[in-house]
């Protein structure tokens, strides 16, 4: 039962890698090629999905759209634990003056949403998908700085840190083979649940019209797009709704999941 | 006394937290590469009409000294003016801000009122069908992104079923008067999307927080003293329950507001969302700037609120303060 989450999860994933691999070299139709004839054309056997407003067929975007979703998670979320994970590393390790205060400013950047964020840095160097990855990803530090920093702290507390000490180790060797394995595991679930907000945040700013231009499939934009024509056909709207959901559904389950073979004991919740 | 030093130094770090959020807004704001008075008068104005708009604006001065205008005017109340229609932004904001504020408040009590039967029933049957129905309702639902729960909600409330407007607001004391029906027609929608968003989360946190205490030995005395599973889950967990729904609620208002800046997206309603969104689209800094940190703030204090909130409801916090 409790298995389930990850298997689930992991599938999920693996469904939307495969669709955004096969894009690179397969898409049922040219996901770019305009035919007017099947304008809102229902699901049928030459449109899995059915059309939009252009005669697009719907599945061949949304694999083409799976690549920039994936693209935009990976690089946030790497950015996040790339600059995250080491410095709270090392504000659990030194506890000076600079460490509180860079947990101070951490706590004063996750106040403000990534979502705002994005919308400054677009008000301020225009929407792209660039921006929006930035954005996305220097909100996500704050949550890496807080969690490595608590993990980091509870590390510091066992016994076998104070017998790594009393034999001589440096601080840095402290924090390379003992704190960094110790709290791997728990950054492979934040990076987990991290994955799913980069992707809802994401979407978020391609609905708003703040990230990939209007050529560029993303199923936020297509969300946009499909709405305009919801007195016509839902599929537009709803499909890449759909997408977006298990997609991160999948992030969700995969992070429930990991938890559990984690921790035992948090079993029961989840 | 000791509840009284905790609230001292959390007020004191709101404070702090509050001008270091100035600070980070400002610099990004700021950080606009070009000349904003050059770009909005376009190629063809002479370097004069340029110099005088950067004047105008304030754009000669260094940086440091806008920012200390710029706070200075805040703890007033101002926020400036827009470059655009050169209207105070505090002015633009407020009406704005009506709108928003009916979204959220009418969204978080519902939410809040709907997750703790829902978290009960997930957590008391917990094995059973009621519970992991429950629970995976509220998996889909955190899944959702808001704009595609609202999208599916026009779907079938008003493409299909055509009960209630797919868009715009109407005001309770419109033109045509006192409109409750118009009023509350069009926000039925965009206060179920935040609604079922939220809720789904909170849910997940109260039942955690009630299998919780379904493990504590008191449970098991308060059942051994005859109480029902349901009394004894009620009476105990329930006050467990309200530390994660306090928690949450300190945790999600960022996102709640983001929820309700898309949802105003989804459904025209002409709140502090579209405002912020029209100003980045025409590049107004001053009112990006003035909504950014009005939303900073109100994270930032119902943080502050949830820190003080949880030392009252739970005791065990002050006495480990006391110590």
């Amino acid at each position: 039962m409790r298995r389930l989450s990850l298997v689930l999860g992991l599938a999920l994933i693996g469904l939307m890698v495969a669709a955004a691999a096969l894009s690179l070299v397969w898409t049922p139709d040219d996901p770019y090629l305009v035919r007017p004839q099947d304008r809102f054309m229902p699901p049928s056997w030459s449109h899995w999905l059915g059309a939009d407003r252009m005669g697009i067929d719907l599945v061949s975007r949304l694999m083409v759209g799976a690549r920039t979703t994936l693209m935009v998670g990976v690089i946030a979320v790497c950015l996040a634990i790339v600059v995250g994970v080491p410095l709270g590393v090392i504000s659990g390790i030194r506890r000076g003056w600079p460490s509180q205060l860079l947990l101070r400013i951490s706590d004063v950047m996750f106040a403000l949403p990534a979502l705002l964020l994005a919308i400054l840095l677009v008000a301020v160097r225009g929407a792209s998908v660039a921006t929006a990855t930035w954005a996305i990803g220097i909100a996500t530090v704050p949550v890496f700085i807080r969690m490595a920093h608590a993990a980091t702290l509870s590390v510091m507390a066992q016994d076998f840190i104070d017998a790594a000490r009393s034999c001589g180790a440096s601080r840095s060797a402290i924090a390379l083979r003992h704190v960094l394995p110790n709290i791997a595991p728990i950054v492979g679930v934040q990076a987990s649940a991290s994955f799913s907000t980069a992707i809802l945040a994401e979407a978020g700013l391609s609905y708003l019209g703040l990230a990939a231009p209007a050529t560029t499939p993303t199923w936020g934009r297509m969300m946009r797009d499909g709405q305009a024509d919801l007195f016509l056909t839902a599929w537009p709207a709803l499909a890449p709704g759909c997408a977006i959901a298990l997609a991160v559904l999948g992030f969700n389950l995969l992070g429930d999941g990991l938890r559990d073979q984690l921790d035992p004991r948090l079993r029961e919740l989840g | 006394m000791a509840v009284a030093q905790t609230i001292v130094r959390r007020v004191g770090v709101f404070v702090l937290s509050l001008l270091g959020a100035t600070v980070v807004v400002f610099l990004i704001v700021q950080a606009l590469p070009g000349d904003v008075a050059q770009a909005t008068l376009g190629m063809a104005a002479t370097p004069e009409q340029v110099e005088a708009l950067r004047e105008r604006w304030g754009l000669n001065r260094p940086a440091w000294a806008r920012y200390v205008s710029w706070l200075g005017g805040l703890f007033q109340g101002d926020l400036g003016q827009s470059y655009l229609t050169g209207q105070s932004v505090s002015g633009q904001i407020g009406p704005r801000l009506a709108v928003t504020c009916q979204l959220v408040g009418l969204s978080m009590p519902i939410a809040v009122l709907a997750s703790v039967p829902t978290g009960l029933v997930a957590a008391m049957w917990r094995r059973r069908w009621q519970g992991v129905v429950t629970s995976a309702l509220s998996q889909i639902g955190m899944a959702a992104p808001i704009f595609f729960v609202g999208i599916v909600l026009v779907v079938v409330f008003a493409v299909r079923l055509n009960w209630l407007p797919a868009n715009g607001y109407n005001p309770l004391l419109g033109p045509a008067g006192f409109d409750l029906a118009g009023w509350g027609s069009h926000l039925v929608l965009p206060v179920a999307s935040l609604v079922i968003v939220q809720a789904s989360l909170l849910s997940r946190y109260v039942r955690n927080g009630f299998v919780e205490v379904l493990a504590e030995d008191y449970l098991r005395t308060a059942r051994a003293v005859g109480w029902t599973k349901w009394r004894a889950l009620v009476r105990h967990g329930l006050r467990n329950a309200a530390l994660s729904i306090v928690t949450v609620i300190a945790l999600q208002i960022s996102a709640m507001l983001v929820g309700a800046i898309i949802v105003e997206q989804v459904f025209a309603l002409p709140g502090l969302g579209s405002l912020l969104l029209q100003a980045v689209a025409s590049r107004d800094l001053p009112v990006v700037r003035g909504i950014a940190i009005l939303l900073v703030v109100v994270v930032l204090a119902i943080s502050l609120v949830a820190d003080l909130v949880y030392v009252l409801i739970d005791p065990r916090l002050r006495s480990r303060e006391a110590q």
